[in-house]
């Protein structure tokens, strides 16, 4: 093989490979929370992640978050103008290189709306796969700057996660002055209720105060002691400086039990039937080995085991054999097996017959004859006709 | 005697020893030695191992390119629709691409990095400016994103039908989570493209960009 072919059948092979592209972008965080200072610089760095085989150009831009999240015009804060990356672009870039670039961000004196604002540091390949609609990748790391609302501002969220009964439900307070002034003073209690609503505890949190822009985090283990398994709902009712600021947040307490919560119940005679379960763990941790067996008619049916997460549904299944069953009522007793424990429920199976499908009469379609063929094309022969010699009579009358 | 002749080789080692003694005393002046004083330093007792592990928003597009090649609209017709998910052509005289007939040959994303991404997807031209043409209600530049594997995201804004396609960022697909190749999770989407061509849209070479981009989901 000549030389020639070989490099152009390598250059086929080169044009006929599918590109895979992508690129994207690292860094230490790849969210960044900054506190507004004025006239502060702050910089950022970023890795670019090329999985491209080409060398190419890459595009680094910046995007508003105000205008991608749609927030109202008079609450638009542009960061795009105070953010400028160094070096300003990234050219010739060979595969696997990952260059390094920076976004610094130069902040004014002031900012005119305050709040949570955010601006993208963006990169993106600057070369399209080609094709009739080619596509190219990028990828943006988010910085956010927290501008000081003028006096105090307290932000709060509260938290709170499932538990078991014995042991305590871990709530979160979070605490957050957005403002330019201290708060002195915040107290709180946190209610809980139950299912019912009726108040269960009540649990106060701790003295505190914040200074401008502060945040604290207080951590309330709330006892489960004389509580049943269920859902519980806390109010959190904290006073500052300004007034009363009320929050709530939903948790369980769980207990190590699977519940039956569906079976089915109607079965067709002198077949087999599936049987389906529906079961639940009310338990906060991941319970196994849980299974099934049913005592009906002389027969011990038993399920497969499964496993189900916390909180999680799902099926148990078998099969019941009525062959030789009389249409009727049959007392059955399900034992739900998890862990080492066992609950057993009652229930009654009904056998009815077993719907069997007629099969539906259809019509047969009469078969178009040779003979009916030949006799439908005399006729359209003979409208024809007609239709020429009436069109020929109307001429001869005018 | 066409072998090496002992004159030769004996040039050839003295050579060898030359570079050789030559590249040494470059590293050693490279290396900035005071000297070899033969003593060996006081032992380290503790040290600081660093490790910081890069968060990375990677996305990929494994099936890059939609290529329609030779589109005509069929005669006695005002537009033809070509479609990347059915693999489809309708009205259309000529199709010779491979999706004109292989269903699901829509772009092919998915999160290569390390963090959960939201991603956007842009185009680069509308409808007008891409296809052209006035015939048949116009040129039509759709789009559509929809799951191929799912772990913990889904497709939103633009999934079930197909919506217009926008040359501003639009998110197409929410939570999208990272290649996790030990387990065997890829969680990968779709991006459809459905096609309407006017039979008076200009001829020529027709081509557009989307670009995908990526953000973390917010922690």
């Amino acid at each position: 093989m000549k030389f020639k072919q070989v490099i152009l059948i390598l250059a086929l092979i080169l044009l006929n490979t599918t590109l895979v592209l992508g690129a994207g972008i690292g860094s230490n965080k790849l969210t960044y929370q900054v506190e507004f200072s004025p006239d502060k610089q702050v910089e950022f760095e970023y890795q670019l992640i090329t999985t491209s085989s080409q060398t190419m150009d890459y595009e680094l831009y910046t995007m508003n978050e105000d205008e991608i999240y749609g927030a109202p015009p008079e609450l638009r804060l542009n960061l795009t103008p105070y953010i400028r990356f160094e070096p300003i672009e990234l050219k010739n870039i060979a595969p696997k290189t990952n260059p390094k670039f920076k976004a610094i961000i130069q902040m004014p004196e002031s900012f005119p709306i305050p709040g949570e604002h955010g601006v993208r540091a963006c990169v993106q390949e600057g070369t399209s796969s080609g094709g009739m609609v080619g596509s190219r990748s990028g990828a943006c790391g988010r910085i956010i700057i927290n501008i000081p609302y003028p006096g105090k501002y307290l932000i709060i969220a509260l938290t709170a996660q499932d538990t078991d009964l014995g042991a305590t439900a871990p709530v979160e307070l979070f605490l957050n002055n957005r403002g330019l002034e201290d708060i002195k003073e915040i107290t709180g209690t946190l209610y809980v209720y139950d299912e019912n609503d009726n108040l269960v505890k009540t649990v106060p949190t701790e003295k505190t105060s914040l200074l401008s822009r502060e945040r604290k985090t207080q951590k309330i283990f709330i006892d489960t002691i004389g509580l049943k398994p269920g859902e519980y709902r806390i109010k959190a009712e904290i006073k500052w400086d300004e007034g009363v600021e009320i929050k709530e947040v939903i948790f369980k307490i769980g207990a190590e039990k699977v519940e039956l919560l569906e079976i089915t119940k109607t079965y067709q005679n002198n077949t087999i039937n599936p049987v389906e379960m529906k079961v639940k763990n009310n338990w906060n941790k991941k319970t196994e080995n849980i299974y099934s067996v049913i005592k009906v008619s002389d027969q011990e049916i038993k399920t497969p085991t499964i496993e189900l997460g916390a909180w999680s549904e799902g099926l148990l299944k078998t099969y019941w054999d009525t062959k030789g069953l009389e249409i009727g009522n049959y007392p059955a007793e399900i034992t739900i097996h998890y862990n080492n424990k066992q609950d057993t429920y009652k229930e009654t199976f009904t056998i009815i017959e077993q719907a069997i499908e007629k099969p539906e009469m259809q019509k047969i379609k009469t078969p178009i004859s040779g003979i009916m063929i030949t006799v439908i094309i005399v006729i359209i022969i003979l409208i024809l006709l007609n239709l020429v010699l009436l069109i020929k009579l109307s001429r001869r009358k005018k | 005697m066409n072998g090496i002749s002992n004159k030769t080789l004996l040039i050839l080692a003295l050579v060898a020893i030359i570079i050789s003694l030559g590249g040494t005393w470059l590293s050693l002046s490279k290396l900035q030695l005071s000297g070899l004083t033969g003593k060996a330093p006081a032992p380290i007792t503790s040290g600081t191992a660093q490790l910081n592990i890069q968060a990375q928003a990677v996305v990929n597009v494994s099936q890059p390119t939609i290529n329609w090649a030779n589109v005509a609209v069929s005669q006695g017709n005002d537009s033809c629709i070509i479609n990347s998910e059915t693999g489809t052509s309708d009205r259309c005289s000529t199709c010779s691409g491979t999706p004109c007939t292989v269903a699901d040959s829509g772009f092919t994303f998915h999160n290569i990095g390390n963090v959960n991404i939201n991603v956007s997807v842009a185009a680069g031209k509308s409808a007008a400016d891409f296809i052209g043409g006035t015939v048949g209600g116009g040129p039509v530049y759709l789009w559509k994103s929809r799951n191929l594997t799912t772990v913990g995201g889904y497709a939103v804004n633009i999934k079930d039908t197909y919506a217009a396609t926008s040359t501003g960022a639009t998110l197409a697909y929410f939570n999208m989570s990272p290649t996790n190749y030990s387990v065997g999770q890829n969680e990968s989407a779709y991006l459809d493209l459905n096609i309407t061509i006017p039979r008076d849209a200009p001829k020529g070479a027709k081509t557009d960009t989307i670009t995908f981009t990526a953000v973390e989901t917010t922690p």
